[in-house]
């Protein structure tokens, strides 16, 4: 995603992301991984529930804790859900190629 | 007279099956880790793993020929239970990953309930990595792609 940021900015797009992990795991990961777009935090859920895409005890941090199955949901300027992918295998992740063709579509 | 002549190339053949059990074990084990500390970076190779699961298959393979050699030349007990012991450590690698691949990461929960095309994306505030408070709905005007990580980094 981070090699993809440029032409997805580009595309008149943001990329939000959002994982289970605190703030300070995110943090390190971002400066790591040189990511310059926002990583949320979502401990409680509240994201990850509101789009469904809770994967319950399947973490490996510590123990089998609950998180979130990958997937991507693309939103046009008006906050509607234009297309969404979630992999049926969480080693797959959705190709930023995809990413920025689903985006030229969307005036 | 003639059979003296031949017995160190005897006993370098004699040798393969040994350095087979063990070059094939070190390339199953080279192929399950490099999968995870390297291949995984690389989009399609971490989706179909067409470099490692060749490395694993193979390093599995020449252990068990070799193993099996030893056992027909009838070399000594140790020799044949080390062999089966690397024989053994490489097929649970080679199962391991194979359940990996192909088992364990489609195992996810029926895909059902998130919010569909043409309808609003659900709003959130969640803080990002610098403490900062994000909304979804201050995006409006730009487009946003939104992804979920698995997360445990």
């Amino acid at each position: 995603m981070q090699s993809a940021i440029q032409e997805i900015r580009q595309a008149d797009a943001d990329v939000l992301a959002i994982c289970v992990d605190p703030v300070e795991e995110n943090a390190k990961v971002a400066q790591k991984l040189n990511l310059d777009f926002p990583i949320l935090s979502d401990p409680e859920f509240k994201a990850i529930g509101a789009y469904h895409v809770l994967h319950e005890d399947a973490g490996t941090s510590s123990g089998f804790e609950d998180i979130a199955r990958p997937a991507v949901f693309i939103l046009d300027r008006d906050g509607v859900v234009r297309w969404s992918r979630l992999t049926d295998n969480w080693r797959v992740r959705v190709r930023s190629k995809t990413i920025l063709e689903q985006l030229s579509v969307i005036p | 007279m003639a059979a003296e002549t031949s017995t160190s190339a005897e006993a370098n053949i004699k040798r393969w099956p040994k350095h087979a059990v063990w070059l094939g074990l070190v390339i199953n084990l080279v192929g399950f880790v490099s999968y995870y500390l390297y291949f995984v970076q690389f989009p399609d190779l971490r989706d179909f793993p067409i470099v490692n699961l060749p490395l694993v298959l193979a390093g599995v393979l020449l252990t068990g020929v070799g193993c099996l050699m030893m056992f027909k030349q009838g070399s000594s007990v140790w020799g044949k239970g080390l062999a089966s012991l690397a024989l053994l450590m490489a097929l649970v690698v080679t199962g391991f990953f194979n359940f990996y691949i192909f088992a364990l990461s489609y195992q996810l929960p029926e895909a059902s309930g998130f919010p569909q095309a043409k309808t609003v994306a659900p709003d959130f505030t969640l803080t990002d990595q610098n403490g900062e408070q994000v909304t979804l709905s201050d995006y409006r005007g730009k487009k946003v792609v939104v992804v979920f990580y698995r997360g445990n980094w």
